[in-house]
């Protein structure tokens, strides 16, 4: 009895001794922020003065009537949509066209993969080269066939345009890599007795290969949403949010608001508003995995 | 012909196509970064001819060798660390079966779903209460622990064989021993695939460290290379000097994937797939 007593006390230090170094941090840089965050949430503190005043629900009244804010969260949606689904089926194309064949497989995922890890504010740069108004090829194609260059930056549409063009180049590298090794992990066996069955094209798609690799295609939405949510570094080097804020996105705008502005109060009561979104996101996705995945 | 064969064709012919469009950014990048300055408006497309000296000027004009220096030390620091308190806290939630180890691992677990921008104004205002904004131990302090790392850790830990694990308690092996002798051994590809991932990551990243550090000489890459860019953008863009640092600050990654190519590619596919 005794022993037994001391072993779990002990265990219990052990435990403790190798988790502190994790726990520490945590609570220093994790929890103890978050909690702060919401507290600041409800204050008019502007990070510069050393005392501020409760003002209740006003920062999240006045985000909700901002007309400012509705433009970011719809140029959120916009970028989100759009940068989300194109990328997941260029990366299925991609990916049935390599299961093809046999070859050089290896060098076609490797050249893909290389836009996915690529540092996004050298991804950019290169991209404001390739869309400048004078030098950049897109516009030396358009003069080249007769046509009046863009100003692509310059424009609220052709500026969120290119945002998403860059974005989806990024995204497409991982599309292209996980969807590419999930197919090649599909048992052979199942899709022979298929082929037998008479189910090709299309049928074969929908009925096999779908529902297999659906775990992965399930990952690629969720990981892309709330990537796209986050976006941040390509919107920063493209276009600073601009012109007029046509991309500007939430954490975009929190960035303005909490290291421009240095309106802490608001701020967070954004950093707030997003940390429900991207919880809302996570829930969505526990749900659809666990209806279509039960076992 | 037969069909099969004009059908493999046409697919290698569109894989071909997807390639250049995938590479294109790169070879556009190399081009610019060897083109003197006023060619860049020249309207051709290839450089008259190599020109390398935009490489030297990276060089000798900016701090890049520096920034490139910062970003690698910081980084293998940064994975020394989160690596380390990864092994051991998911070592605990692997073994432990006590209510508050595993009170712990939900906490953890509530905090990996949380957006770490949350934490941004508090950490900045911790951070500058203790003067360690603009630093890189204030960075890396902020750094120290990876979520991710525990959960990758802690589900490929759960694979290591119960008789392995008898074995060596039968032999009377310790927490440590347990640790340093079955765990860490039997999944060391795990952890070289997550020294990897941690390494690509902490260079890549860019929004957290460029509110920190601020002064040019505690610079890292991604934050050095804006700072290039954005400080010429009123004269008329320097786009073959950007474009040669550019070029050089993927070095590190063209090294790794010269050594490691499948490697790199094997780990980061199923890292995302074994979740």
């Amino acid at each position: 009895m005794l022993t037994r007593i001391n072993k779990n006390g002990k265990d219990n230090l052990w435990s403790l001794a190798l988790l502190l170094p994790t726990l520490i941090p945590l609570v220093v840089f994790w929890i103890y922020p978050m909690i702060k965050t919401f507290h600041i949430s409800f204050t008019d503190w502007n990070y510069i003065s050393p005392d501020y005043n409760f003002v209740e629900l006003e920062n999240y009244k006045n985000l909700i009537t901002d007309s400012f804010f509705a433009k970011v969260l719809k140029n959120t949606l916009v970028f989100t949509f759009f940068t989300v689904v194109p990328p997941i089926l260029l990366g299925l194309y991609v990916a049935a066209l390599l299961n093809k064949i046999k070859a050089f497989r290896h060098f076609f995922v490797a050249t893909a993969f290389s836009s996915w890890i690529t540092p996004t504010v050298v991804v950019s740069m290169v991209w404001v080269s390739i869309f400048d108004n004078d030098s950049g090829i897109i516009n030396m194609i358009i003069k080249g066939i007769g046509l009046e260059p863009v100003k692509w930056l310059g424009g609220q549409t052709t500026a969120m345009i290119v945002v998403i063009i860059v974005t989806i180049w990024q995204y497409v590298g991982l599309a292209i890599l996980l969807l590419t090794s999930s197919l090649a992990k599909l048992d052979p066996e199942v899709e022979k007795a298929n082929a037998l069955d008479g189910g090709r094209g299309l049928r074969k798609l929908m009925k096999i290969t779908l529902p297999a690799i659906s775990p992965i295609l399930v990952f690629l939405f969720i990981f892309f949403t709330l990537n796209s949510l986050k976006a941040y570094d390509q919107i920063y080097i493209l276009t600073q949010g601009g012109p007029s804020g046509a991309t500007s996105t939430i954490l975009y705008y929190f960035y303005v608001l909490a290291f421009e502005f240095y309106e802490t109060g608001p701020a967070s009561a954004l950093a707030m508003i997003f940390l429900v979104i991207c919880l809302l996101i996570s829930a969505l996705n526990f749900a659809v995995s666990k209806i279509m995945f039960k076992k | 012909m037969s069909l099969a064969k004009v059908k493999t064709g046409i697919r290698y012919a569109m894989l071909a196509l997807i390639s250049a469009l995938m590479v294109f950014p790169f070879i556009w990048m190399f081009l610019i970064s060897i083109k003197p300055k006023n060619e860049i408006y020249s309207g051709s497309i290839l450089p008259s001819a190599f020109h390398f000296e935009n490489y030297l000027r990276v060089f000798t004009d900016t701090k890049m060798l520096l920034y490139l220096w910062n970003s690698i030390y910081v980084s293998l620091i940064i994975i020394a660390f989160q690596i380390i308190t990864a092994i051991f806290a998911a070592y605990v939630f692997t073994v432990m079966r006590k209510k508050w180890v595993q009170f712990c691992f939900v906490l953890i677990l509530a905090t990996y779903m949380l957006p770490s921008a949350v934490t941004y104004i508090p950490s900045f205002i911790l951070l500058s209460k203790v003067n360690l904004l603009d630093t890189h131990t204030g960075y890396i302090l902020s750094e120290f622990i990876s979520i991710f790392a525990i959960f990758f850790l802690r589900q490929s830990f759960m694979q290591v064989p119960k008789d392995v694990i008898d074995a060596a308690k039968l032999d009377g092996a310790g927490h440590l021993r347990l640790i340093f002798t079955v765990y860490i051994p039997y999944c060391k590809n795990a952890i070289a695939s997550l020294v990897l991932i941690t390494f690509i990551y902490s260079y890549n990243n860019y929004m957290w460290p460029s509110l920190l550090i601020k002064s040019e000489e505690n610079m890292f890459v991604t934050i050095g290379l804006r700072r290039l860019f954005m400080s010429q953008a009123g004269y008329g863009m320097d786009f073959p000097l950007a474009m040669a640092a550019c070029a050089i600050s993927l070095l590190p990654m063209l090294i790794l994937l010269a050594m490691a190519s499948k490697r790199i590619i094997h780990s980061m596919a199923n890292l995302y797939v074994n979740k």
